[in-house]
């Protein structure tokens, strides 16, 4: 076995028989937020569909001797993903999905990232990354909320700036410009707090 | 770009960020030279940090998952404090052998959480930790809970026409079974699933609300 993986076994959960409910309440943010980011720019929303049938497999069937459920929960969404990939592009769908979307044949192998030592690290690393954005974003709300609120409306809410120009009565090059004085000034907040990305 | 001025490059770099992933982001950026490039890399690092760092799982209330595995806490099927309090007692169940219990099984409660459900009104307790609780205590858990509380507003209207028929009872009888619950508890979390589909917004008719349940109930028939 991984020793990696040995070194992060899900405390009280393993070879207790676990509820699944219970560990899904525990993991859904980051079950939601893969699913999202992987399906970033999908029209039909199906990130919400990827996370319930991943959670209604693992409710039928519960696998056994699981060292993390948190991996498994959250490798359970990335082969549904996989799996929505190959099946939309084996039907010529025309899914258009972020930069990152593998081609068909990428598909397979060892390389999904599916690995559970690996799926782990990469929670840690998206869960922290978050909490050190979720910090920046507040302290940019209080030192600049003019720009935080557009920055926020057009990168979190994805409305365009010609909306929210309209809302501000501004033009949409002022709203653009917000934008930009706030990244900017997040990227200085992320650097002094040892998050630079 | 530097301080505070805004020039028309600015301006292009803000408007290539703003464009969604595809073909013409593509493009557009094959204009740029290498600098550029790197330079919009960074800026949409962060703007998808910020993305992600906001796209966790919908509230309780409006989550049709949580609703499917009866994580939402519903009025018509209540935690009982007094036959709590009792079975606990009649099975020599503790309230810290409980919690550990119940957190062995990835449920994060604490002996304090015990107390309160037996002292107060313990409305937060929902229908998936009842069941949990009712195993770990070997009783079930229609036992554990109380009479439903008063009926539910103008909002359940659509819920409640599905409620009525046929159809859904027999869906609650088909979900009991593959569940292993009552239907008593099943009703409850078919209900509060239908429910959470209305408070997202959508406001499906009587039959396509039930065409979801059947798909979920088959779903899980599936061996």
């Amino acid at each position: 076995m991984d020793r990696r993986l040995e070194a992060v076994p899900e405390s009280g959960v393993v070879g207790a028989g676990p509820d699944i409910p219970a560990l899904y309440e525990k993991h859904k943010d980051a079950m939601y937020r893969v699913a999202r980011s992987m399906l970033r720019g999908d029209a039909d929303h199906r990130a919400e569909d990827i996370v319930q049938e991943a959670v209604i497999s693992l409710w039928r069937t519960p696998p056994k001797d699981v060292e993390s459920w948190e991996a498994v929960f959250i490798q359970t969404v990335k082969r549904k993903v996989y799996d929505l990939w190959k099946s939309s592009a084996n039907q010529h769908e025309v899914l258009v999905l972020d930069d990152a979307t593998p081609l068909d044949d990428e598909l397979g192998g060892d390389d999904l990232g599916l690995d559970p030592a690996v799926v782990i690290e990469e929670i840690r690393e998206r869960e922290a990354l978050v909490a050190v954005v979720r910090g920046a974003m507040a302290e940019l709300a209080r030192t600049d909320p003019e720009g935080a609120h557009a920055y926020r409306q057009v990168k979190e809410l994805e409305r365009t700036s010609q909306e929210v120009a309209a809302e501000m009565g501004v033009s949409d090059s002022r709203v653009r410009q917000h934008i930009m004085r706030a990244r900017k000034r997040l990227m200085e907040i992320l650097s002094a707090s040892g998050g630079a990305l | 770009m530097s301080g505070n001025e805004f020039d028309e490059r600015d301006e292009l770099m803000e408007l290539l960020l703003e464009t969604p992933a595809g073909p013409e982001r593509d493009r557009r950026l094959a204009e740029l030279d290498d600098e550029q490039r790197a330079i919009f890399r960074r800026l949409l690092k962060v703007d998808e940090s910020v993305w992600e760092s906001s796209r966790g799982a919908p509230p309780l209330q409006s989550d049709p998952v949580a609703a499917m595995l009866g994580l939402v806490p519903d009025s018509s099927f209540r935690l009982d404090s007094t036959a709590f309090t009792q079975l606990c007692s009649r099975h020599g169940m503790k309230p810290t052998k409980l919690a550990e219990r119940l957190r062995g099984r990835g449920w994060e409660v604490e002996a304090s959480d015990v107390f309160r459900w037996q002292t107060s009104v313990a409305s937060d307790v929902s229908p998936a930790l009842i069941r949990a609780i009712a195993e770990v205590i070997g009783t079930s858990p229609d036992k554990l809970v109380a009479a439903p509380a008063a009926k539910q507003g103008a909002l359940d209207t659509v819920a409640d026409l599905a409620t009525a028929t046929k159809r859904f009872g027999d869906l609650v009888q088909r979900f009991a079974l593959a569940q292993r619950i009552s239907p008593n508890m099943a009703q409850t979390m078919l209900r509060t699933r239908m429910l959470t589909t209305v408070q997202r917004g959508r406001e499906p008719e009587v039959e396509q609300m039930l065409d979801s349940l059947e798909a979920l109930v088959r779903a899980l028939e599936t061996s």
